[in-house]
C-alpha cells in the first residue's frame, strides 16, 4: 500500500485539484483509493453534525464511501486550538493512525490532502514531516507559481531540505501562459538539479480562479432573482459599471466571462452588461431592476443577484470571494483531469512510487 | 400593409362596447363618425347591437371576410382573440389594449405570446398599448382620439401615445392636415421602418415626420430611410439626446439607446431632416407638405419693414442660404412699381405704407426671377398694411407656382386673419423670421441631399485570411485585444501603410536594422510580457546613430529587466520612424443599434480638447469620406495654411474606406484605433503609427 500526501507552500495553490485529478487517473489505472485529511483546520455545522465541506465533496467526486469521522480525524478549529492552550489537548496523533487504518484498509493508494505549510501542525505533533513520518506517506509539493521565481524556488528547496527522501517532487501549477517557456527552460532545470523532480508545470487557466454564480450569491448574500438553473455559470472577472454608458460599454467589451456590480436603478448600463460578455449581473442597494431588463437576461440565460449591500461593500465582498474559489465544479474538474492527462508525468510518478497500472 | 391597416374593406372592433366613455365605444364610434365606408363589425359577446350596428360574440361569427381587427379587450384576452383573428383570415390587427410589455414581466411574456400567434396567422400587429390609427384619405379613424385632423400631405407616426393626442389637439387648433396618424405603441411588430417603406410610394402621404425614442433595427431603418428619401422628405424628431434622457428610454423600451453621435450620422447619411423640437418638426413639415421644393439657396424677401428684412437676411447666411442677386430685368420691372424710397434689390422693401398692391408687384417680380429659388414674404400690420387683401394675393400668386413661397405675418391679433387666409392657399406662415428661415433651410438641405447619388462602396483588395487566422487566434487564447505585432498584420493585409520595423536579438543586429532602414529611428523594446512599453521607458523615438543604439539597446533590456525581472525578452524592435507630418485619428466604436460608427479628428488637442471629430455610420462611399474629412473645423490645416503643402486628403479618405470595409468584413471588431496616423503633403500617403484593436467574444453582440 502507498501513501501519497499532497501538501502546498501557500493556501489555494491547488491541493484538492490534485487529489482529484489523480485520484481519477489512480482509479482509471484501476487502483483503489483511499482519501484523508490528517489536519484541517475548519468544519462547518450543518443540521446536528460538524462536517468538513471540502472532505465531503472530495469524497463524492471520487465516489468514496468511507465514514467521514475518519476522514477528517482531527479539526484544529478555534475551539480546539483554545482546549490545546489550556492543556485539554488529546491525543491527536493515534487520532490520525487510527483513522488512517480505517481509511487504508483494502486500498492500493492513500491520497492525504495536507496543510498549506510545511509547518501546519507542528505544535500537535502533526507537520508535513510528522505525518509523512507516521503514515510512511511520499510527499508531493503543489507550489502556485504567482511569485517571484526566487520565492517559489526557495520554498520548495527549504520543503526538500525538511522533507528529504519522503519528497517526492513538486507541480508547479498557475503559471502564466506567457511564463510557461521560461518556468519550463529556466525554472525546472534548477529544480531538478536540487533534486527537486518536477512532475508537471500547468498554466494557469482564468476558469480556475473562477466562481461559480451561486457561490457570488452566497458570498454576498445575495437573491438571485433571474434563471437560477444558471447558478454553476463560472464567472472569472469582476467589474464594476458606475460610469456613463459609452464608457461601460467599452470597459464591458474588455473583459470576458464577467460579472458586472452596477445599482440596480442604472438599466443603462445593466443593458450595456448584457450586450457584452457578461455571466452575471450584480445589482446593489436592494433595487429591482426594471421589468424590461429581467426579461432580457432571461432571454440571454444570464442571472441577476440582488444585493443589499451598497456598492462599496458589494465588491468588497465579491473580491475576498474571488480569492478563494474553490474546485468543486464539473467543468473545472473535467478541465484539470485533461491539463494532467496532457501535461503530468504519470509514468515518472509511477515509477517513483512503484506502482504499475493494471 | 396598407390594406392591413390603412386602406381596409372590413373592420372589427373586438372589445366593442355599448357605453358610451368606453374604449370600446369610442373606438366604433369614431370609425362611423369620420366617414369610413367599408363594413364594421362590433365584437361583443355580451350585445346584441352597438352604435346601430349588429354586434357579434366572436369574430369567428362576421358573416364576410375581415381585413382589420381593432382590439381593445383587456390584455388576458389579446392571445385568444388574437387565434381567432388569424382564423378569420385578418391581416392587421391594431391592438389598443395595454398591459404588455410596458406593465412588466408578465405583460412581456404575454406581448411574446401575442406575437407568437401573429407570426403564425402572418397578421402584422400595430401596438400594442397604442392609440390607434387614423386614415383621413380612407377615410378611417381607427382609433380612440378625441377627433379626427384635417386631410392634408403630412404622414405621422409616434412612438408615444400620449404626444399623438396632444399634438393631433394643437393640429386641430391650426388646421394642419394629415394623411396618416399613426400610435406606434410598444413596437411589438410594426415599427419605424416598417411604415416608412408602406408610405413610400402613398401619393397622400407628402411629407413623413417621425417621433422616436430609439430604434429596434438600426440598420434596416437605415436601409429603408435612405430610399424613402429619395422620394419624400422625412422629418424626425429622435428624443433621449442626453445621458439621462438615453437612460430614461432605455427603461423605457428596455434596448439599449444608440449613441447621439450614431443617430446623428444615421440621419445625415439617410438625408432625414432632424428637429431639435416638436415645434421645428410642423415648421418644417408644413412648408414640405404645403409648397413645392425649393430647388436651390437663393431666396428671394419680401418686406415691408426694414428691421425684419435685416433679421431675415443674417438667418439666411447663418443657416447657410443666400439673398438671390435679381437679374436687371427683374430690376428694371421693379423700379417703376414701386416707390423710389424702396429698396428693389434683394431683400425687396415696399415700405411700411405698402397696399396690396405693391406686394403683388413685388412678390410677381421676384418668382419671375430665374435666380430665385424661393421667396419669403413678411409682412407687419403697421397703419395703411392690408393684411387679408395681402394674404389672398399672396395665395393667388403662390397657385401653380414651382416655387415655395412662405409667409412671415408677423404678430397675432391683427394679421391673424391674414394668417387664416394664408392657411387656405396652403401658404406656410411662421410668427418670426428666423423660424421661416429655419424652414427654407430644411427644404433647401432635403433637395441637396436628394441631389448626391446613392453610395457606392468601393472595394479594395485584402487578404481577409491573415486577419482570420489572427482573430481566431486571439481568441482561441481567450484574449480581446491585440497585441503590437497582431494589430501591424491586419493593417497591413488591408494594405494601410505602417512603418518598417524590425526585431533587432543582439546590438549587432539592431545597428545593422537601424542602418537598413535609415536613421533616425524608433527603438521598442520586444517582450509579449510587457504592455505599456512607454510607461516603463521602453521606447525610444528619434535615435540618430549607431552609438546610440548601441547604448539604447542595453537600456531598453535592462529598464525592461528591472520592471518585470522574469518577462521575456525578445530583444528589441527598430523601427521607421515616420517623419513628422499631419497627426489623424482614425477610429471604429460598434454602435449598439447601428453597428461600426467610424469616427475621423485630426489629433492631440483638436480631438481631445475641441471635440472636432466627424462620424459616419460604415459602410461608407469615398464621397461620405470626404465629407467626413471636409466637415471638421481643422480641414483648413489640412488643406495648408501660411503656404504649407496641402496634406494628402485621398490617402486619408483610402484609409477611411479601407477601415470601413475591415470592420464591415468583421464584425467581431467592437473598438480599433489608428492613433496617430501621420499624413504627408499629398501624393505622399499616410502611415498608421499605432494602433489598438478589441473583439468581441461571441458573434451575437450587436
Amino acid at each position: 500500500m502507498i501513501t501519497l500526501y499532497i501538501v502546498s507552500t501557500t493556501p489555494y495553490a491547488g491541493k484538492s485539484a490534485l487529489c482529484a485529478g489523480l485520484g481519477k487517473r489512480f482509479q482509471k489505472d484501476g487502483l483503489r483509493i483511499g482519501y484523508m485529511r490528517p489536519v484541517t483546520t475548519s468544519r462547518k455545522c450543518i443540521g446536528e453534525c460538524m462536517v468538513d465541506e471540502e472532505a465531503e465533496r472530495m469524497m463524492k467526486i471520487l465516489n468514496l464511501t468511507d465514514p467521514m469521522n475518519a476522514i477528517w480525524p482531527v479539526c484544529l478549529d478555534p475551539p480546539a486550538v483554545e482546549a490545546i492552550l489550556r492543556g485539554r489537548g488529546e491525543d491527536y496523533v493515534s487520532k490520525v493512525r487510527d483513522a488512517f487504518e480505517t481509511v487504508s484498509k483494502g486500498k492500493d493508494i492513500v491520497l492525504l490532502e495536507g496543510g498549506s505549510r510545511s509547518s501546519q501542525g507542528i505544535v500537535v505533533g502533526l507537520s508535513v514531516h510528522d505525518v509523512s513520518e507516521l503514515l510512511n506517506a511520499k510527499v508531493l509539493v503543489v507550489a502556485k507559481y504567482d511569485a517571484s521565481t526566487v520565492i517559489v524556488a526557495d520554498d520548495l528547496v527549504a520543503d526538500k531540505q525538511r522533507l528529504g527522501g519522503r519528497m517526492i517532487g513538486v507541480v508547479l501549477n498557475a503559471v502564466e501562459k506567457q511564463r510557461m517557456d521560461y518556468v519550463q527552460e529556466l525554472v525546472v532545470p534548477l529544480l531538478e538539479a536540487h533534486d527537486v523532480p518536477v512532475y508537471a508545470t500547468l498554466p494557469l487557466e482564468r476558469v480556475f480562479a473562477s466562481i461559480s454564480v451561486g457561490d457570488l450569491a452566497d458570498a454576498l448574500h445575495g437573491e438571485i432573482i433571474c434563471r437560477p438553473d444558471a447558478v454553476t455559470t463560472l464567472v472569472e472577472n469582476l467589474v464594476i459599471g458606475a460610469m456613463s454608458v459609452d464608457s461601460a460599454l467599452a470597459h464591458f467589451r474588455r473583459k470576458l466571462n464577467k460579472a458586472v456590480i452596477t445599482g440596480g436603478d442604472r438599466p443603462d448600463i445593466q443593458l450595456a452588461a448584457l450586450e457584452t460578455s457578461t455571466k452575471c449581473l450584480v445589482l446593489t442597494g436592494n433595487l429591482r431592476p426594471n421589468p424590461l431588463i429581467i426579461n432580457r437576461a432571461e432571454e440571454l440565460g444570464v442571472p441577476i443577484i440582488l444585493v443589499q449591500h451598497d456598492t462599496m461593500t458589494t465588491v468588497q465582498l465579491a473580491e475576498a470571494a474571488f480569492g478563494k474559489t474553490r474546485f468543486h465544479h464539473d467543468q473545472k474538474i473535467e478541465l484539470f483531469e485533461n491539463m494532467l492527462a496532457e501535461r503530468f508525468d504519470f509514468t515518472r510518478l509511477y515509477e517513483v512510487l512503484g506502482i504499475s497500472a493494471h | 400593409m396598407q390594406r392591413a391597416f390603412f386602406n381596409p374593406q372590413s373592420v372589427a372592433v373586438i372589445g366593442a362596447a355599448r357605453e358610451p366613455g368606453k374604449l370600446g365605444y369610442g373606438v366604433v364610434d369614431n370609425i362611423l363618425r369620420y366617414g369610413y365606408c367599408g363594413k364594421v363589425y362590433p365584437i361583443n359577446p355580451k350585445a346584441d347591437e352597438i352604435l346601430g350596428l349588429p354586434a357579434y360574440a366572436s369574430i369567428l361569427q362576421v358573416p364576410g371576410p375581415v381585413d382589420t381587427a381593432v382590439i381593445v379587450v383587456p390584455n388576458r384576452f389579446v392571445p385568444q382573440v388574437m387565434e381567432e383573428c388569424g382564423q378569420k383570415g385578418v391581416r392587421g390587427a391594431i391592438i389598443i389594449s395595454a398591459g404588455f410589455r410596458e406593465a412588466g414581466i408578465d405583460g412581456i411574456r404575454l406581448e411574446h405570446q401575442v406575437m407568437e400567434i401573429a407570426k403564425k396567422h402572418h397578421i402584422r400587429v400595430i401596438g400594442p398599448n397604442c392609440l390607434g390609427v387614423i386614415s383621413t384619405f380612407t377615410p378611417l379613424n381607427a382609433s380612440f382620439a378625441a377627433g379626427m385632423p384635417p386631410r392634408g400631405g403630412i404622414a405621422f407616426m409616434s412612438q408615444s401615445g400620449a404626444l399623438c393626442t396632444a399634438i393631433l389637439d394643437w393640429a386641430l387648433s391650426q388646421g394642419i392636415g394629415f394623411s396618416h396618424f399613426v400610435s406606434l405603441g410598444n413596437k411589438a411588430d410594426v415599427n419605424e421602418a416598417d411604415l416608412l417603406e408602406s408610405w413610400k410610394d402613398d401619393k397622400d402621404a407628402r411629407v413623413i415626420i417621425v417621433y422616436m425614442e430609439g430604434l429596434n433595427d438600426g440598420r434596416r431603418f437605415i436601409e429603408i430611410a435612405r430610399e424613402v428619401t429619395r422620394i419624400k422628405p422625412v422629418i424626425a424628431v429622435k428624443s433621449g439626446n442626453t445621458a439621462a434622457g438615453s437612460r430614461a428610454v432605455s427603461s423605457h423600451t428596455g434596448s439599449l439607446a444608440g449613441s447621439e453621435r450614431a443617430y446623428e450620422a444615421a440621419f445625415r447619411q439617410t438625408g432625414v431632416l432632424r428637429a431639435d423640437s416638436i415645434e421645428h418638426l410642423f415648421d418644417y413639415s408644413v412648408a414640405f407638405a404645403y409648397q413645392p421644393p425649393l430647388r436651390g439657396r437663393n431666396i428671394a424677401i419680401v418686406t415691408n419693414a426694414g428691421g425684419p428684412g435685416i433679421m431675415a437676411t443674417d438667418a439666411l447666411e447663418q443657416g447657410g442660404l443666400k439673398l438671390a442677386t435679381f437679374t436687371s430685368e427683374t430690376i428694371e420691372t421693379l423700379r417703376p412699381g414701386l416707390p423710389a424710397a424702396a429698396n428693389i434689390y434683394n431683400p425687396i422693401d415696399v415700405i411700411g405704407d405698402a397696399l396690396a398692391d405693391r406686394y403683388e408687384h413685388a412678390l410677381k417680380s421676384a418668382l419671375a426671377d430665374p435666380n430665385v429659388n424661393g421667396v419669403l414674404v413678411i409682412l407687419t400690420p403697421q397703419v395703411y398694411t392690408q393684411v387679408e387683401e395681402t394674404a389672398e394675393i399672396i395665395g393667388r400668386l403662390a397657385a401653380g407656382q414651382d416655387k415655395p413661397v412662405i409667409g412671415c405675418f408677423m404678430g397675432e391679433q391683427r394679421v391673424g386673419p391674414g394668417v387664416k387666409i394664408l392657411n387656405k392657399h396652403q401658404i406656410p406662415n411662421y410668427t418670426f423670421p428666423e423660424r421661416a428661415v429655419g424652414a427654407l433651410r430644411a427644404m433647401a438641405d432635403y433637395w441637396e441631399s436628394r441631389q448626391t447619388e446613392p453610395p457606392k462602396y468601393e472595394r479594395f483588395e485584402v487578404d481577409q485570411q491573415t486577419v482570420r487566422k489572427v482573430f481566431d487566434r486571439v481568441r482561441s487564447e481567450g484574449r480581446l485585444t491585440l497585441g503590437d505585432a497582431e494589430s501591424r498584420e491586419i493593417m497591413q493585409a488591408y494594405g494601410l501603410r505602417i512603418p518598417r520595423s524590425i526585431l533587432a536579438k543582439n546590438v549587432d543586429e539592431a545597428i545593422a536594422a537601424a542602418e537598413s532602414i535609415g536613421f533616425p529611428v524608433v527603438m521598442k523594446i520586444a517582450s509579449p510580457d510587457i504592455l505599456h512599453k512607454s510607461d516603463i521607458g521602453g521606447v525610444r523615438v528619434n535615435v540618430r546613430d549607431s552609438d546610440q543604439v548601441r547604448d539604447l539597446f542595453d537600456l531598453l533590456v535592462y529598464r525592461a529587466q528591472r520592471y518585470m525581472e522574469d518577462a521575456r525578452i525578445w530583444g528589441v524592435l527598430v523601427q521607421e520612424m515616420a517623419p513628422k507630418g499631419k497627426e489623424i485619428i482614425i477610429g471604429v466604436n460598434r454602435d449598439p443599434q447601428f453597428g461600426p460608427l467610424l469616427m475621423f479628428g485630426l489629433g492631440g488637442i483638436y480631438v481631445e480638447v475641441l471635440k472636432d471629430v466627424t462620424f459616419r455610420i460604415a459602410p461608407v462611399s469615398r464621397q461620405e469620406a470626404s465629407s467626413m474629412i471636409e466637415e471638421i473645423r481643422a480641414y483648413h490645416l489640412l488643406r495648408g495654411v501660411r503656404g504649407e503643402p496641402p496634406s494628402d486628403v485621398q490617402a486619408i479618405a483610402d484609409t477611411l474606406l479601407r477601415i470601413s470595409q475591415m470592420v464591415m468584413d468583421f464584425p467581431e471588431i467592437v473598438e480599433m484605433d489608428i492613433n496617430p496616423l501621420v499624413v504627408y503633403e499629398t501624393g505622399k500617403g499616410a502611415i498608421a503609427v499605432d494602433m489598438r484593436f478589441v473583439l468581441k467574444e461571441k458573434e451575437s453582440e450587436g
